[in-house]
């Protein structure tokens, strides 16, 4: 960005998995289509990880309870889709993504303002208090996801793609899905939108000196705890919006859901260090591809092996791979 | 405590800060991972965009600490030990502010630049910023300084002009172990 | 001698101590006190979660380390009986087997889980430790040939144990004396005997060094205790217990599966008795592990009464269904840790000394 020796070691780790299992896979085709279900789903989950550090990142607060608004978002957008119907059953793209945009912003908005609710009354009495931070933060989890099942029944619900979004484009060999195409093309819109807004404005300027010395900020004369908040709540917003793509990818709901994913963002934000938005997306990236690839080689051990690649990257580094100073 | 009319000892760190006062840590508290640049723009709470600030300003800080401007964008941790210190200053500076509150400012500094920091609070001072500096080097001081006070272990042991203790050697030699 | 089988750690407050005389006599008595077969099984499960909960906050309470793998020792305990007993066939000599293999393993786990722990900062560890007991849960399901997958395994215990087992034609203050009630009866003495363990661990000097760890760890370090060798101890000792406790569990369903030994729930019920009781109190554990338990069985039945009674409001209805009593947990959860930071015990005991908490 500046005049920095830019560290490109992790953002290389990403070609150089994808090149190193290419032989182990063998067909070209069925390497590329791994490859970019793996990238889609890792955007996915960057979408989702990349608040959650930011929090923690800037302000020392562990959300184990980031699951909630996975699931909520998810399930806010099943019911809006249930409203347009006549949208997302027709061929033409347009009128799907006509359907599926509304869906996004209103899952966006409702995990926002539980965002809002979350940290006035789950978050922010326990400041500074890991402990109580963690076992509160589970429980809060586990209230949304019992109201969840309240509001919504127990079950799983389906939550089909539009019509126009199904099916796969042809490269070559390679059966590509449509909707994996444009959950990337969604993911690299949040992560331009969130390098812009950290690189660009002062806003992003504050959040990124706050991650670093948060008195210092304070000393300078900026009220840090508004901007928490606010940050907090555009997490849980993106949370909201990961949930509802999420939800698309699997094609359904569950109230569970929140809690799967959460295991896999806690790896990815480790992996790519606590606070940092560029290292959350080498993480997400890395842990969408590693699910793809053994999905398909060894399906037994998915799970381990992202705590294989995890494990494999704090003996490396230890802080994750960039490592926010004065932490 | 108080700050001109205001009882200010409940206040938290931003609302005091907010009363235009602006405070060099010991650390300095540079951000490393920042530019010279975005440091400086932090610090300046009226702009919103490094164009925003103050042209004319920038350019007597630039003339009273030379490496900020060299190295304008690179990152902040690359700096110095001394250049930091300099940086540091040249926040606190960035827009007029009422009352500096400065720690140790000469800590590690090399002579020749603790004489371009001598120079510049002098300026300041011209400019009508009150400045509390908190100093082990009583040369620093002295040539700065209208009021003293000495502390001892967390008490205050003398309190008076700085032209008193200056021009009383006794006093100096008993209360600082040295006569300057 | 009863300072010395307490370890000179009393309970501080009478209204404590007579909760525990009482819930004693309770659990010593129950077959003959409460009668039927689901009183008697919470009895048994208040047996277990005694010490899974009381070896959790050894690790917790004491040592101050947060760490959601915890179910993954409960589980291999349990597992340990059941596929020894599967294999090996209904015998003592399986039992023994198994709760040694599982010991052995928890040994192992638990030598690298406390090692990897001082690599990395609390906060990575206990995300770590959600992310290994997440992918052992799944390992269990999957490696069915061994455990059965998602069905798990049922087995039969030796028959000096199992329920078909009288050992006397008449029954005794109503109560068949069978093999249940002796299994019963082994799974009190072990719980006791253990808990009066962790009480000796914890008031000895070793866990003396763990609480001073767990206050200022630099500080405990600069004194000079190898705080490695004193972490990694107690996490093999706490994941021990636990793997005990799962053999008792096992033993008492004569059943086990991913979701009975190894599932979040499980981690949070734990979680959550561990807080209402208070931390690092053991104590705690049998206060917090019985409240617990016996709200969990019959609050169920309360819900149910409440839900039937709002039936004409769906919502209302819906919020008190007994399906949905992991809710009312959660926010009796997250009341404790707000209100209730001490615990029971710790209320208590403020409350004899005359402090106001």
């Amino acid at each position: 960005m500046k005049n920095t020796d830019f560290d490109w070691k992790p953002l290389a780790l990403v070609p150089l998995l994808a090149l190193l299992v290419l032989p182990l896979i063998g067909s070209a085709s069925t390497w590329l289509t791994l490859t970019v279900a793996g990238l889609a789903m890792g955007m996915i989950v960057f979408i989702i990880a990349s608040g959650l550090t930011l929090v923690f990142g800037l302000m020392d607060v562990l959300n184990f309870g980031h699951g909630v608004f996975i699931a909520l978002g998810a399930f806010v957008a099943t019911t809006v889709f249930g409203l347009m119907g006549d949208w997302t059953g027709s061929q033409e793209i347009w009128r799907n993504l006509v359907a599926v945009f509304p869906a996004m912003l209103v899952a966006m908005a409702v995990s926002g303002a539980l965002g809002l609710a979350f940290e006035r009354f789950i978050v922010r009495p326990v400041y500074g208090q890991h402990l109580k931070q963690i076992l509160i933060t589970m429980g809060g989890m586990i209230i949304g996801e019992e109201l969840i099942k309240v509001i919504w029944g127990p079950a799983q619900m389906a939550l089909p793609l539009p019509e126009g979004l199904r099916g796969s484009l042809l490269v070559g060999d390679a059966a590509i899905e449509k909707y994996r195409l444009l959950a990337v093309v969604v993911g690299l819109l949040v992560f331009a939108l969130l390098a812009w807004t950290l690189s660009r404005t002062k806003i992003g300027l504050l959040i990124r000196a706050g991650v670093q010395d948060r008195e210092m900020v304070e000393s300078l004369g900026y009220r840090i705890k508004r901007l928490f908040i606010g940050v907090f709540v555009v997490g849980s917003a993106l949370a909201g919006l990961g949930g509802v793509m999420w939800g698309l990818y699997q094609q359904n709901v569950t109230p569970q859901m929140g809690a799967q994913v959460n295991v896999l963002i806690f790896i990815v934000i480790i992996i790519g260090g606590l606070g940092s938005t560029g290292g959350a997306l080498i993480g997400a990236l890395l842990v969408g591809l590693m699910a793809n690839y053994t999905g398909f080689l060894l399906p037994k051990v998915a799970l381990f092996s992202n705590i294989a690649l995890m494990v494999a990257i704090l003996l490396w580094r230890p802080q994750g791979v960039y490592p926010v100073a004065n932490r | 405590m108080s700050f001109g009319t205001r009882e200010i000892s409940a206040w938290r760190t931003p609302e005091i800060a907010g009363l235009n006062i602006a405070y060099v840590p010991e650390n300095m508290g540079i951000f490393s991972d920042l530019s010279v640049k975005e440091n400086m723009l932090l610090a300046a709470r009226q702009a919103k965009r490094a164009s925003q600030m103050d042209e004319a300003r920038l350019q007597w800080i630039f003339s009273l600490f030379p490496a900020v401007e060299k190295f304008w964008n690179h990152p902040a941790g690359k700096l110095s030990g001394g250049q930091k210190q300099m940086l540091a200053v040249a926040r606190a500076i960035v827009e007029p502010r009422e009352l500096l509150i400065v720690d140790e400012p000469s800590k590690g500094l090399a002579p020749a630049i603790i004489n371009n920091m001598i120079d510049a609070f002098a300026q300041l001072k011209a400019t009508g910023t009150t400045i509390l500096l908190v100093e082990q080097n009583i040369n620093f001081a002295k040539r700065l300084g209208d009021h003293v006070a000495v502390m001892d272990n967390g008490r205050v042991v003398h309190a008076g002009t700085m032209k008193a203790l200056a021009e009383d050697d006794a006093l100096q030699q008993s209360l600082l172990g040295l006569a300057l | 001698m009863l300072t010395r089988l307490l370890s000179n750690d009393f309970p501080r407050s009478r209204v404590l101590a007579v909760l525990l005389v009482l819930l004693l006599i309770a659990l010593a008595g129950a077959p003959f006190i409460f009668p039927g077969v689901k009183a008697l099984n919470v009895a048994a499960k208040v047996l277990v979660f005694v010490v899974l909960v009381a070896s959790f906050d050894l690790l917790l309470g004491f040592t101050g380390i947060v760490s959601f793998a915890h179910t993954m020792f409960f589980g291999i305990g349990a597992y340990g009986i059941a596929v020894a007993s599967t294999r090996l066939g209904p015998t003592w000599e399986a039992l023994g087997v198994g709760l040694l293999a599982a010991l052995a393993l928890s040994f192992v786990l638990a030598l690298l889980v406390g090692l990897f722990s001082l690599r990395v900062r609390a906060i990575f560890f206990a995300m770590i430790t959600l992310a290994v007991a997440s992918a052992f849960l799944t390992l269990a399901s999957q490696l069915s040939d061994i455990t059965g997958g998602e069905d798990g395994l049922s087995f039969k215990v030796p028959e000096v144990l199992s329920p078909s087992f009288e050992f006397s034609e008449t029954p005794f203050l109503g109560v068949t004396l069978d093999g249940r009630l002796l299994t019963y009866y082994l799974l009190f003495a072990v719980a006791l005997m253990l808990l009066l363990a962790l009480l000796r661990i914890v008031n000895s000097p070793f866990g003396r060094v763990l609480q001073a760890i767990r206050e200022n760890e630099f500080r405990a370090e600069a004194i000079g205790y190898r705080v490695v060798v004193y972490r990694t101890t107690s996490s093999i000792l706490s994941a021990l217990f636990a793997c005990v406790a799962g053999a008792m569990l096992a033993l008492w369903l004569r059943y086990n599966g991913p979701d009975t030994s190894l599932s979040f729930e499980i981690m949070m019920d734990v979680l959550l008795m561990v807080v209402i009781g208070g931390m690092g109190t053991i104590y705690g554990a049998a206060v917090g592990a019985a409240l617990f338990m016996v709200a969990q069985s019959y609050l169920q039945d309360l819900l149910r009464l409440g839900s039937e009674a709002a039936a004409q409001w769906p919502w209302l209805s819906s919020l008190l269904s007994p399906d949905r009593w992991l809710l009312w947990l959660g926010v009796l959860f997250v009341l404790s840790v707000y209100y209730f930071p001490t615990g029971v015990v710790g209320r208590l005991r403020a409350g004899a000394a005359g402090i106001k908490v």
